[in-house]
């Protein structure tokens, strides 16, 4: 970790909001609980969508599969919110841990995944994917990359407790 | 009532120790994450399908096809199942003396059945148009949604509410 890092997270691990994120163990509960419901949403509607472009119920079309997105967006930003009071609350904790930054990584890449599905017309040849019509292998490799990526966040979601204290603070 | 004596015997088995205190990363938080995706999978399998049911995407979305999801929802369910029992192996005394996990098991046998029934009820009849099989498990798909979030928070829960880590020792701070 560079050297500024640790008395920025020595910092905000002292701050009011942190603290109180840290208080209840209820409400540390509950944004858990929201995370889990996050992922569910989010890997629900992606995963479906990932597996019709890897064939999985084929004579599903996919335009209207795609309708189902925003969903997926409100899970991924309940994640967002909730990881990001989760890191707020224990900064210490997360900032040394090789699984929280091996997971950082992992949406990154996800996201660098939808950008590329996105940005270079691969969506454009799959949005109008009928009953039974296959996907081009450009769209398949994004939906596997994308199942691994989602697939990989998760696991090492679940590692963080394990690489605690697992980064030198370099102090 | 007396903590049954079983699950010390289980907790100092050989397989149960190894979970538990084992360097490999396979151990305990690898059973740990496969129980994760194996509920990735079952809830968002049946999330998925509960929101065409319940209209979103409706408008070019034909129910029919979405009956072959019952079989990822299978599949997660069976990983869950499988890394469930080694989860137990592992800690039985923290999860039985929980009341809080005879809540959650409930929760997931009440949306197994619904589950189940969605798919008879909706998806039973071949004959019938997307609209008219919609209608049929406009209930069942709220209850889904519904129990599923109640699994999962119960679930969560579990490690808050817990009052032995093992047989005889009770919770840090109990």
């Amino acid at each position: 970790m560079p050297s500024f890092t640790h008395p920025f997270v020595v910092w905000l691990a002292h701050t009011k909001f942190s603290e109180l994120m840290v208080q209840s163990k209820w409400w540390w509960a509950f944004m858990m609980d929201m995370h889990f419901i996050g992922l569910s949403l989010l890997i629900g509607v992606i995963g479906a969508l990932d597996l019709r472009m890897l064939g999985f119920a084929k004579d599903i079309p996919l335009a209207p599969m795609h309708k189902l997105v925003p969903f997926a967006i409100v899970g991924f930003v309940i994640n967002l919110i909730t990881g990001v009071l989760a890191f707020i609350g224990m900064p210490i904790f997360y900032t040394y841990d090789t699984a929280f930054w091996l997971k950082m990584f992992a949406i990154l890449l996800a996201g660098v995944n939808v950008g590329v599905f996105y940005l270079t017309g691969v969506f454009r040849k799959v949005e109008g994917l009928g009953a039974g019509e296959d996907a081009p292998i450009s769209a398949k490799l994004i939906a596997a990359s994308s199942m691994f990526l989602w697939i990989s966040v998760i696991m090492l979601g679940r590692y963080i407790q394990v690489f605690e204290d697992t980064i030198s603070s370099g102090r | 009532m007396d903590v049954p004596q079983i699950f010390q015997t289980i907790e100092q088995s050989g397989l149960s120790t190894w979970i538990r205190e084992t360097d490999s990363l396979f151990g305990f938080y690898f059973i740990l994450a496969l129980h994760t995706v194996g509920l990735a999978m079952l809830v968002g399998a049946n999330t998925f399908v509960d929101l065409r049911i319940l209209g979103f995407g409706s408008a070019a979305m034909p129910l029919k096809p979405l009956k072959q999801y019952f079989s990822i929802m299978w599949w997660g369910f069976a990983i869950n199942a499988v890394t469930g029992v080694f989860l137990l192996i592992a800690y039985p005394t923290k999860a039985f003396t929980n009341p809080m996990f005879y809540i959650k098991l409930a929760c997931i046998a009440a949306a197994i059945v619904v589950m189940q029934k969605t798919k008879t009820r909706v998806f039973g009849d071949s004959n019938l148009s997307d609209k008219a099989m919609a209608a049929r498990g406009t209930t069942l798909a709220v209850c889904s949604l519904a129990l599923w979030v109640a699994a999962l928070t119960t679930g969560r829960l579990l490690a808050y509410t817990y009052t032995y880590l093992f047989y005889g020792h009770l919770a840090p701070g109990g």
